[in-house]
């Protein structure tokens, strides 16, 4: 120090005494963090899962959360298809019952009177979770109930100030929740889905729109402040918005009615039918024939017998589950058959291959390379015949001319155009494309079945929107089930417009084969499908089902009307029919035929026909009311009631 | 060790430790962070919704803060010691002057928020705290006064002279603010420690200290009485809620926490969650691993500031950087501390991460001085 001092007198040093303080101050608090850390992780071993326990159990009454409601699906006459009602759980406090003597056995009663309560169950948990201040007992109760056991207890405090006494009935209050309902019960089922208390949907529109449907949970927060004591705030919560669907009520009834009759009277494997309109995509209908209580949506003997459901695993149980919910018309495929001869021509006529008029020659089928025995049309040939009867008459023959005329490029380019092996983009979870022949693969045999709908596979909806495209002047629209999504007040807050996809074909094919389709149902296959007064075209099929030894079939038919500028298309397929020889496409035209003289007259479409007897053959139509709800389905916005229905009946 | 100074002064290499710089900035980094995570909810609710409030306000004094650092770190720290132009006052001087004057001012004209007051309103600027300066001003203060007179410490008259004008100030905060006079107190004691030869004022002094912290808190107001209680009896005191949440947040983090912005304590439970309990919430985000590792950068901001003091150039820097250290350790150490419930509770803010724009800033000042010290070794 000295030394230093005597050498540089005007500097002053931080001397080595002091870097030794310095170090052992650092020492120290290199000791203390020690210390601290030792403290931290002695908290978290010592109190951790106390602790842990207490911050979960705080939020019960701290931090409460706030339900909201997830909104309704309506039809497009705004009936409700899917609904939340509010409903209340009910809350008691052990530790306030147990206060006093005298409040347990009367609390006791009224809660098993008024809420069907288990008088033992609760007497147990009153033992049980006595230091308890928060204990659910029942749910699901009835705004009824709960008003009832409120006048109830305001008449007994009333009785008690009067007598002086206290009254006995504590610790007993409500929180209000909601609950899902379906109160049309299973109509539209697979459409529609289900969505559980905890509003976490399963399937259907309430899974496609979940994010739509549900709101924003609120929550009710508390605080310690400056003293203690507890201050709450609330957040409140948001209410979902609405989906308005192109589904109506009326029709999907009628079509499910249909499909009863149906199967009551021939059965089948399954019957599956879609309703919809051909000039803006919007589906009126999707039935088949196996349908289930929405309200009960897990409840599988609704579709499955006892013997089925015994001793099965749960994993088969899912497996059923998800089976019962799927909705054959966007979540199978299937091979078309007939109804893809439609598309075949259309694509002949707009290439300009062939024209209005032009012949074909059937001998009755066509041998292949490589193939022993010819793919036939039928036993004795059709002889010569125009485009249009090649229509009329389901001439696998001609398609196979075409196919072949066409070649594989042009045909695959069709294919596609009618989007064929790709998706339609519905609105609905759990679409199923189906597979066909790419370009490189529609070798002459795969060409020559493709080109009668026999080789891969569609889903109802691919065949309904491309058929539909060839009659309505050419114009593919996106199909879709929701039009507008609206708030809880009823403001529409989106406007979902139809998605014209592509064009297809043009005006002048479309109204040829508009002409075709009516003639093959007034002369041709389809004889069977036809409504005295009314023009109705379509296309029956009757396909084979792979494993084709079997003799198994998938009969349909897709039928429109009226054929001037079609407003209906309905397409129906009967799976394997309950009869011995199921080849036979008139038991889809029998359903379609059904479907069709019911519906007509709601959607207000009228005989544009001149018919012998000038007697209509429809009945006008009334509100109906539906069996389930008696709840009466209006139908506002079809531009039927005032108007007088004689007079649209061609005089003659 | 002289052998080596000798190299570098031959080299003339600058020194300035870009890994302290490095530290400081992770650290206010890491803060704004936490600060968002713990306070966006109650920003929402009690600000119109506005939950970046508070992270706005302290991102902006950080970025002051910063700036100021970076200026002071490539000044001279010894220009504190020159005295105001046309007087013969020393700078150093004249802050402690402004210290005092403001402590005094906040008793009269402070703002009171939750029944202290410590602020100072400058309207739309916000709100200064000079306690927070005047932790600087003890300090710069100490550093002068033994530069003055080495040897002054060795000789109980020297340390009255010395404890004096630190006593007045430690009084005036005293009255209002019993944390902060905690931690002045331990900067005074530390930094004579560390410059006396003479053990024994050092024992005397923390005895005094001691006696009279405990006079004060059994004669002081009832409320200091009543924080040991809860103290004692954290889970079952009635007003032990807030150091309670702040332990249940502490022990509901586990060992790698619930993520970043998942706290449930902060919703309301732990109240002014970015203040002095961010630590607890620290710790429930990211559990006892990232309370760890924040400790340890600690830590290791600590060694950085030691080895620039033990390196220090001359006897001022030496004793700036070690009153630094005091002041950061200590309000680190009692902070942390205080959540875990090892002592009473006490506000301190925790150094660089706690929301307060005038201890952020404050603090980057004295890291400038520091890095100004470093800049020096040669």
């Amino acid at each position: 120090m000295r030394q230093q001092k005597s050498r540089r007198k005007k500097i002053k040093r931080f001397n080595n005494v002091m870097r030794e303080r310095v170090f052992l101050v650092s020492i120290l608090i290199l000791l203390i963090s020690a210390l601290l850390v030792y403290q931290i992780a002695k908290i978290r071993q010592e109190k951790g899962e106390k602790y842990e326990k207490r911050t979960l159990s705080q939020q019960t009454y701290m931090s409460a959360p706030l339900v909201y409601r997830r909104g309704e699906i309506l039809d497009r006459n705004n009936t409700k298809l899917a609904t939340s009602v509010r409903v209340y759980d009910v809350i008691i406090s052990p530790k306030d019952i147990l206060k006093e003597d005298s409040y347990r056995e009367p609390t006791v009663k009224a809660l098993v009177e008024y809420f069907d309560i288990d008088g033992k169950e609760l007497n147990q948990i009153l033992t049980d979770k006595s230091e308890s201040q928060y204990r659910k007992i029942a749910s699901d109760i009835s705004k009824d109930k709960v008003d009832a056991f409120n006048e109830m207890l305001e008449q007994e405090e009333k009785r008690c100030k009067k007598a002086k006494e206290k009254c006995n009935i504590v610790g007993v209050w409500f929180e209000k929740n909601y609950k899902r309902t379906y109160p049309l019960k299973s109509l539209a089922c697979k459409v529609i889905g289900n969505a559980n208390s905890s509003n976490v949907a399963a399937f259907g529109l309430e899974l496609q729109y979940t994010d739509v449907l549900n709101g924003v949970e609120g929550r009710r927060y508390g605080y310690y402040d400056e003293d203690s004591n507890v201050v709450t705030t609330v957040k409140a919560a948001e209410n979902g918005n609405s989906i308005v669907t192109t589904l109506d009520a009326n029709i999907q009834s009628k079509v499910e009615k249909q499909i009863k009759k149906f199967m009551k009277n021939t059965g089948a494997k399954g019957v599956h039918a879609l309703v919809m309109n051909p000039q803006n995509g919007e589906i009126y209908a999707m039935a088949s024939n196996t349908s289930f209580d929405l309200n009960n949506a897990y409840d599988l003997s609704q579709v499955y017998s006892k013997n089925e459901l015994n001793h099965i695993s749960e994993e088969k149980k899912g497996k059923l589950l998800s089976e019962m919910w799927k909705n054959f018309c966007v979540s199978d495929s299937y091979e078309p058959g007939s109804p893809y001869k439609v598309l075949t021509v259309a694509s002949a006529l707009e290439e300009g291959l062939y024209k209005d008029g032009d012949t074909f020659f059937c001998d009755g089928g066509e041998l292949f390379q490589g193939m022993d025995k010819p793919i036939k049309c039928n036993s004795t040939g059709h002889g010569s015949i125009t485009v249009e009867q090649s229509l009329m008459k389901s001439c696998n023959d001609a398609m196979m001319q075409i196919a072949r005329n066409l070649k594989r490029k042009t045909f695959a380019k069709y294919q596609d155009m009618f989007n064929m092996g790709r998706k339609t983009g519905i609105d609905l979870p759990g679409e199923i494309a189906g597979i066909v022949h790419s370009e490189e693969k529609l070798n002459p045999i795969e060409l020559a079945t493709a080109s009668f709908g026999q080789g891969g596979t569609t889903n109802m909806l691919q065949i309904a929107c491309a058929i539909s495209s060839v009659i309505n002047g050419g114009n593919y629209y996106q199909p879709h089930l929701v039009k507008e999504i609206i708030d809880e007040d009823g403001n529409v807050i989106e406007k979902i417009d139809p998605i014209l996809v592509r064009k297809t074909v043009s005006e002048q094919t479309s109204s040829l084969l508009r002409k075709y389709m009516r003639a093959t149902v007034d002369n041709g296959t389809a004889k069977e499908a036809k409504i005295e007064g009314y023009s109705i075209g379509g296309k029956t099929g009757t396909a084979e089902k792979i494993g084709r030894n079997k003799r198994d079939y998938l009969v349909s038919f897709i039928g429109a009307s009226p054929m001037e500028d079609p407003e209906v298309v309905v397409y129906v397929i009967v799976d394997e029919p309950n009869v011995a020889d199921q080849a036979h496409s008139t038991f889809a035209q029998e359903v379609v035929k059904g479907i069709m003289k019911a519906i007509f007259p709601y959607l207000g479409i009228y005989p544009d026909e001149s018919v012998q007897k000038n007697k209509p053959t429809a009945t006008p139509p009334t509100p109906s009311v539906d069996p389930n709800s008696g709840q009466t389905v209006s139908n506002t916005e079809q531009p039927v009631e005032g108007e007088p229905f004689q007079s649209n009946i061609p005089a003659q | 060790m002289a052998g080596r100074r000798k190299q570098r002064k031959q080299e003339k290499v600058v020194f300035y430790d870009y890994g302290l710089l490095f530290i400081i900035l992770f650290l206010v980094g890491f803060g704004l962070i936490m600060i968002y995570s713990t306070s966006y909810y109650s920003a929402t609710i009690h600000k119109n919704g506005d939950s970046m409030y508070y992270l706005k306000r302290q991102g902006l004094l950080a970025m002051v803060g910063i700036v100021a650092m970076l200026l002071i770190s490539k000044m001279d720290y010894r220009w504190v010691l020159k005295p105001i132009p046309r007087t013969k006052i020393p700078w150093v001087v004249f802050i402690y002057l402004v210290a005092v004057v403001l402590q005094t001012y906040v008793l009269f004209f402070g703002i009171e928020l939750n029944g202290a007051k410590r602020w100072i309103g400058l309207g739309p600027l916000g709100t200064f705290q000079p306690s927070d300066l005047s932790k600087a001003a003890v300090i710069l203060m100490i550093a002068f006064m033994v530069n003055q007179k080495p040897r002054a410490l060795d000789s109980l008259k020297g340390f009255i002279t010395i404890a004096i004008p630190v006593g007045i100030l430690l009084m005036l905060i005293a009255i209002e603010n019993m944390s902060t006079a905690i931690v002045v107190g331990l900067i005074l004691m530390f930094m004579c420690y560390i410059a006396s030869r003479k053990l024994w004022y050092f024992l005397l002094m923390g005895a005094a200290g001691g006696g009279l912290g405990a006079l004060y808190i059994l004669l002081g107001e009832g409320f200091r009485m009543e924080r040991i209680q809860i103290w004692l009896n954290v889970e079952t005191h009635e007003k032990g809620g807030q150091i309670l949440q702040g332990l249940y947040a502490i022990a509901s983090g586990g060992a790698f926490g619930k993520g970043l912005g998942q706290s449930m304590q902060k919703l309301g439970y732990v109240p002014e969650a970015q203040n002095d309990m961010i630590f607890s919430i620290i710790c429930e985000e990211l559990g006892m691993f990232g309370a760890f590792a924040i400790m340890l950068v600690f830590i290791l901001l600590f060694w950085h500031i030691l080895q620039i003091a033990m390196n220090a150039p001359d006897l001022f820097g030496g004793m700036l950087c070690s009153g630094v250290l005091v002041h950061v350790a200590s309000q680190v150490l009692l902070n942390i501390a205080v959540v875990t419930n090892s002592i009473p509770s006490t506000g301190v803010a925790l150094p660089f991460i706690s929301y307060g724009g005038t201890s952020v800033m404050i603090l980057l000042a004295e890291m400038g001085i520091v890095l100004s010290v470093s800049n020096r070794i040669r």
